[in-house]
């Protein structure tokens, strides 16, 4: 479907949108209002338009890690990213907003999922989530990434929904303004899939938990020292922390291996263009029955840090020499793909507490000389 | 002191390291890429990327990244409770995140600039 350009797809190396939950970050604005931000969002965004429609797509080269429960089968299967790819894993995020931060795919190991999700599986609709707002995950979520809405869809769907509860809640309010005994009528004018219990607790729930504000630091895994101008003539701006500062160390382990194997991999098949490679490499999607790659060719790697991995090969890739580490990673690896789903229950409760112990590495010496 | 102020600028930033490019081509164009990338993109539901930093020492590169003061959304929704949650703060979390992703997928044009931007080298 797509027309691929090389030169592109060279620049633009390999990489995936990394469009999760844990790379949306909080902030306050000065009216202390909360701001969720888009953050890294992992390596390039840049797409090209492949000549061949309005999608804008871009191509990775051979070998990448994916975050499989976030990621489009499509895109799985093609290494395609588009902005449709995206707006799947958008709807993963609005799952996970609305479970409260709970993993996707919850008892499902991430080959389970890359399975079921091409069978037509999807997950179910979490207890807070509105009517309206699961049938646009489910949109989200559909087989033909042309027949899923664009983020402008999303968004305009999500305003709507976001007008009429506030619509609601105003009603609510002025209607127990007058009526002493108002919770029944507050139950009804809520969004009808929320539990009755939430319901009640709506008009009277704390704007938000003092918790994060006060008694601990936003984020274990996180550092910023607020520099005061009489100790900062060394370090005026910045505080280094490990490798990722604003991220969970799930994510940054997938940056660090994703650039060593792909680094491996550029060797391996430099010569050949990519794009073709990846293409004839994998089933089409709109193929005969499910298409999921032999198990050699799709590994979830063991390591903690990695626990949302898959990690795709090229089935044409040589065996290289690896790193003695590697080579045991490789070995949890593949010991580890029946019972990996209690690997990642373990990984979910040691990687934050990893992290925050891993020291920070030390402060660059004379950082303030990049900086003036 | 009150003088050192008023040539401070106050800014927290999160760093992102890029482990050791140690010269390789590839390693660095992706860092490169990534580093163009984001010096364009300005938006208020975008983390802000202010620039790169390079330790000479050991090779390894930061990306500079606008703090957020309150975390990852992430750790607060784990923390809150099904009983006390707004539905309607939950959609407003979905709503600035989907303004974001309309931002950058309507980001015009996506064009491949080839440099890494250093910080007042």
């Amino acid at each position: 479907m797509n027309h691929v350009h090389e030169a592109h797809a060279e620049v633009v190396g390999d990489g995936c949108s990394d469009l999760a939950l844990r790379n949306l970050l909080l902030t306050k604005q000065q009216d202390g209002r909360w701001l969720v931000k888009v953050g890294d969002f992992g390596l390039s965004r840049i797409t090209h338009n492949d000549g061949d429609g309005d999608e804008q797509v871009y191509v990775t080269a051979h070998q990448l890690l994916l975050p499989i429960k976030w990621v489009s089968p499509e895109a799985i299967m093609t290494r395609h990213f588009s902005t449709r790819s995206d707006v799947w894993s958008f709807g993963v995020v609005l799952w996970e907003i609305f479970s409260l931060g709970q993993s996707p795919y919850p008892h499902m190991s991430a080959r389970e999922v890359l399975q079921r999700v091409q069978t037509g599986y999807r997950m179910s609709q979490p207890n807070l989530c509105p009517e309206p707002i699961y049938r646009l995950m489910l949109e989200c979520w559909h087989e033909n990434p042309l027949r899923r809405p664009s983020f402008r869809g999303v968004y305009d769907a999500l305003l709507r929904h976001y007008e009429s509860i506030q619509q609601q809640q105003q009603q609510a309010a002025s209607v127990a303004s007058t009526q002493p005994s108002s919770s029944s009528i507050a139950a009804e004018s809520a969004p009808p899939s929320m539990p009755s219990a939430s319901v009640t607790t709506v008009a009277a729930a704390p704007q938000y938990p003092e918790y994060l504000a006060d008694s601990e630091s936003p984020d274990a895994s996180t550092s910023a020292v607020p520099v005061t101008s009489s100790d900062s003539e060394s370090l005026p701006l910045l505080s280094v922390s490990s490798d990722s500062a604003t991220l969970p160390a799930t994510s940054s382990g997938y940056y660090e291996q994703h650039s060593a194997q792909s680094t491996a991999a550029a060797e391996a098949t430099d010569d050949k263009p990519p794009a073709n490679k990846s293409l004839d490499a994998v089933a089409p999607i709109n193929g005969p029955s499910t298409p999921v790659r032999s198990a050699g060719d799709c590994i979830v790697p063991g390591d903690d840090n990695d626990k949302y991995l898959f990690h795709l090969q090229s089935p044409t890739k040589q065996e290289q020499p690896q790193q003695r580490e590697e080579a045991e990673v490789a070995k949890v690896k593949l010991d580890g793909l029946h019972d990996s789903e209690h690997k990642s229950e373990a990984a979910e409760s040691a990687s934050p507490i990893v992290a925050a112990e891993e020291p920070p590495p030390p402060p660059p010496p004379q950082q303030q000389q990049y900086y003036e | 002191m009150a003088g050192l102020l008023t040539q401070s600028i106050h800014l927290l930033v999160a760093l992102k390291r890029i482990k050791d490019a140690n010269g390789q081509d590839k390693a660095l164009r992706e860092f490169e890429a990534e580093a163009t990338v984001l010096i364009r993109l300005r938006h208020p539901h975008i983390v802000t990327f202010f620039g790169v930093y390079v330790d000479k020492d050991t090779n390894d590169r930061y990306l500079t990244l606008e703090w957020a003061s309150e975390g990852s959304l992430e750790r607060y929704l784990r923390a809150s409770s099904i009983m006390s949650v707004k539905v309607s703060e939950l959609v407003g979390f979905a709503l600035d995140a989907a303004r974001g992703m309309v931002y950058l997928s309507e980001y015009e044009p996506p064009v491949v600039h080839r440099y890494v931007l250093v910080l007042a080298r």
